[in-house]
């Protein structure tokens, strides 16, 4: 067990604050939130500083805390969801005006599907996506059965399926005209 | 569970790459079956490669956060611990553990609970307390509260001056208390200035009910915006009489560092967020918004550096002054536009470039 004086602590939360913060929002929604969260992990890890190894495995404790701890607060609060929509949206497209990157509409389409996913299936699927966990730690990150995580990841895929259903058929049409295209083409070639 | 559901379930563990090598077989042998298994891989993948936006935080504000988690640690500290001195001596530990004892004993009457005590110096200090209520401390002030702060009222003591920006909590009423009075709010900004001869209690926000200490509730008297009530402590007597300004709180903005960081740095405290877009005479519409995240500082004028671009064009620059005033923890919208209709824009970025503070007393 090593000590964790309060400089190695302080430079700790600044390495990784934004990062977590960002996974918490991800799973929240709610920039507020995500920092409260990020806050209460860092004040538990502060408490048990005295169990704690402190080397490579604390990134991994961090995550894992921050994940579980935004699922709970997911949990807790569904029914104010609908109203973070919006702002999620406002900041997605802050972030393609300001980094000229281009999402195509079903991406931005897809996020909104996402965060409208029940709060088990959503924080399962981003951890899955985003985190490129494996299920088992996934299970072992949010305290469920590997089992309840594999189906969940079903029925996310499923619902976003469904929900992305129009904009999936345009994309498709799309991929078919290009190939039409493609065919005339040749045939007047 | 049905057979549809467990598709879903292998389509997506094939996905995320949660399938063992036999499992991956199976499963493309699955894929070859029937045009419609394939027609529904390709939905599943398509979806799965289109949810791949990772929202971020804009302004995660860590050092602001970094600050705010010390306090919180700090006002959790135990006092101390107990170290076992005596291992050997059956009478030595008779003797310890009623030293022990007497000594808890004395601490358990005299101070109950660990007190934590901010004593501001020559600067007036800026602080978070548990609850996350905003304190300015004024100099030579001190500011105090036992460990069980949060459990039920959220009791603080005051000697000197402070101003309080109250987290709303129904549930644990705020108050203050001061050798001769008391002041009990639920969420508002009020100024508590405890002087010699009397304790002035001035409101910004909310209500505030103010009473001599330990007096009948009928003596209460209740404040609203811009009143104040001074008990004078010789007489025993409250005056009641009205603020035309917010000159009542000024001294939070001298000797003080924090604002002095925020007059300096208005970049620092305001952030913007904002969306464009090309209209029918080609001009790229802004609309926005600008965040004052400062404690004190109250910005105007402030000067959006625009860059944009066309394919291949040269950058080309444009300044957008916003008039309004932004109060901190205020958000304002704004919608610009530029004379780029000659130009294609394709990359456009704004960021906040200036600011003027405000230097009137009105918040």
């Amino acid at each position: 067990m090593e000590k964790l004086p309060e400089d190695d602590f302080g430079k700790l939360f600044r390495q990784h604050h934004a990062g977590l913060c960002n996974l918490a929002y991800n799973i929240v929604g709610d920039t507020d939130a995500a920092k409260d969260i990020v806050q209460e992990v860092f004040v538990k890890l502060w408490n048990n500083r005295g169990q704690l190894t402190f080397g490579e495995q604390i990134k991994h404790y961090l995550f894992k805390a921050t994940a579980h701890t935004s699922y709970n607060h997911l949990r807790a609060n569904k029914r104010i969801a609908p109203l973070e929509e919006y702002a999620g949206l406002n900041t997605l497209e802050t972030v393609v005006g300001t980094e000229g990157v281009e999402y195509k509409e079903l991406e931005v389409r897809a996020r909104q599907a996402v965060d409208r996913l029940p709060p088990k299936c959503k924080t399962i699927y981003i951890l899955s996506r985003h985190e490129g966990l494996k299920h088992q730690e996934i299970a072992d990150t949010l305290g469920l059965s590997i089992k309840t995580v594999e189906n969940q990841m079903g029925i996310a895929l499923e619902k976003l399926r469904s929900d992305l259903k129009p904009f999936l058929n345009l994309e498709i049409v799309a991929i078919l005209a290009a190939i039409g295209m493609g065919l005339y083409a040749l045939l007047i070639s | 569970m049905t057979l549809d559901n467990q598709h879903w379930e292998r389509i997506s563990a094939y996905l995320s790459g949660d399938l063992s090598q036999d499992e991956r077989n199976a499963f493309e042998s699955w894929l070859q079956d029937s045009d419609s298994n394939r027609l529904l891989f390709q939905e599943a993948r398509l979806v799965w490669e289109s949810s791949r936006i990772k929202l971020r935080v804009k302004n995660p504000a860590t050092e602001e956060e970094l600050l705010k988690l010390r306090a919180r640690i700090k006002s959790q500290q135990p006092a101390g611990r107990i170290i076992p001195l005596f291992r050997n001596s059956a009478l030595l530990k008779i003797a310890a553990s009623l030293t022990l004892v007497t000594v808890a004993a004395y601490f358990y009457w005299t101070l109950r609970d660990t007190e934590t005590v901010i004593a501001s110096g020559d600067q007036v200090l800026t602080l978070y307390l548990p609850d996350s209520s905003r304190v300015w401390l004024n100099t030579n002030s001190t500011l105090s509260y036992t460990e069980d702060f949060t459990k039920e009222n959220r009791t603080v003591t005051l000697k000197g001056e402070a101003y309080f920006q109250v987290k709303r909590d129904t549930a644990h009423t705020f108050e203050v208390v001061t050798p001769a009075t008391t002041a009990v709010v639920l969420g508002t900004s009020f100024n508590v200035n405890d002087a010699d001869s009397a304790t002035i209690v001035t409101v910004a926000e909310g209500k505030v009910r103010f009473a001599e200490r330990d007096a009948a509730r009928e003596k209460d008297v209740v404040l609203t915006p811009r009143e104040q009530a001074t008990f004078h402590h010789r007489k025993k007597t409250m005056d009641r009489s009205r603020s035309r300004d917010m000159k009542f709180a000024a001294w939070r903005r001298y000797k003080n560092a924090q604002y002095e960081k925020e007059v300096k740095n208005s970049g620092l405290y305001l952030a913007t967020q904002y969306t464009w877009r090309k209209n029918q005479i080609n001009q790229s519409v802004i609309e926005g918004t600008i965040r004052n995240s400062a404690s004190l500082a109250v910005y105007k004028d402030i000067v959006l550096y625009v860059t944009y671009s066309q394919p291949g064009g040269p950058q080309k620059t444009s300044r957008l002054v916003i008039g309004e005033t932004v109060n901190p923890g205020q958000t304002i919208d704004y919608r610009r536009r530029l004379l780029d209709i000659f130009t294609e824009t394709n990359v456009l970025h704004v960021k906040v470039e200036s600011a003027e503070v405000e230097t009137g007393d009105h918040y």
